[in-house]
């Protein structure tokens, strides 16, 4: 059996938390944080999110592939939900760097509210990519854009997706 | 990479095996046991060998099952769990500016 959890990326020197609670975003560039403690201010953005599927143990299985995210929800108002992962136009393995608050350069998309109809993340730089053993995917980066006129935040959920084949 | 961090102990490795080998103290299992993350999780485990197929994955798709209904034994609250996270957080910021304050001194010390 495969175990599929997911790490998030965090800091200068990179530091990796695994098996992360939550994907809540704030002011600060921090895993598993309290987005009541750190809100994003009307007009600014959140700290954008570098995030991995990482395949722990590959049990009996052969391969953990077709990785899909969007979010069942949608932001506030005129909030914007941006990401790197997209279906077609796929950029291809990111670079780790210092989450940024600033627009984002990589998450440049808006987040898919409807399951995918194929992968939208790759393993090694690649939509068809897959893991045979364990290790990480390509970088998911996403970060809520908040609207200058936008008072009250909101909940919805963010699904990260894989397929096990035997 | 520095290091990596458990997201549910907090405890830092060095490596990513000292990571996967370590029995985290919140839930009890190791982070390549599937009931580390929780009943969601391992519900979501299940979700992705049956889109796999196979008569090979019916057989793990059974065991992860078995184990969903005998109860994740380690699920703990999640009021607990933060309150843990938060302790915890605390104590690593208070170590890192005890250590900022003695490299600071240290500093000093050499002007």
């Amino acid at each position: 059996m495969a175990t599929v959890e997911i790490a998030e990326s965090n800091g200068a020197g990179e530091t990796v938390t695994s098996g992360i609670n939550d994907t809540d975003v704030g002011s600060v560039d921090s895993a598993n944080l309290d987005p009541v403690a750190n809100p994003i201010q009307p007009g600014n953005n959140s700290f954008e999110k570098w995030q991995r599927f990482n395949v722990t143990n590959m049990g009996t299985s052969s391969e953990v592939k077709n990785l899909k995210i969007w979010a069942s929800g949608s932001p506030t108002g005129s909030d914007s939900h941006v990401t790197n992962a997209r279906e077609t136009t796929y950029g291809g393995s990111e670079t780790y760097a210092t989450p940024t608050d600033a627009n984002s350069t990589v998450a440049t998309q808006a987040m898919p509210t409807t399951e995918p109809s194929g992968a939208n993340l790759g393993i090694g730089g690649s939509l068809t990519g897959a893991l045979t053993a364990t290790g990480y995917s390509d970088y998911l980066v996403h970060q809520l854009q908040v609207d200058a006129g936008t008072t009250t935040g909101t909940t919805y959920n963010v699904n990260y997706q894989y397929d096990v084949v035997a | 990479m520095s290091y990596a961090i458990c997201g549910k102990c907090e405890k830092e490795y060095k490596t990513q095996n000292g990571y996967l080998n370590h029995t985290c103290d919140v839930t009890g299992f190791t982070p390549t046991e599937p009931e580390h993350q929780g009943e969601q999780f391992v519900r979501q485990s299940i979700a992705a060998h049956k889109r796999g197929g196979s008569k090979k994955n019916a057989k793990v798709i059974k065991g992860l099952e078995k184990k969903l209904d005998s109860g994740i034994p380690h699920e703990v609250s999640n009021k607990i769990r933060a309150d843990r996270v938060k302790n915890k957080k605390a104590q690593r910021v208070k170590k890192r500016e005890k250590l900022e304050a003695k490299i600071a001194k240290k500093a000093d010390k050499k002007k």
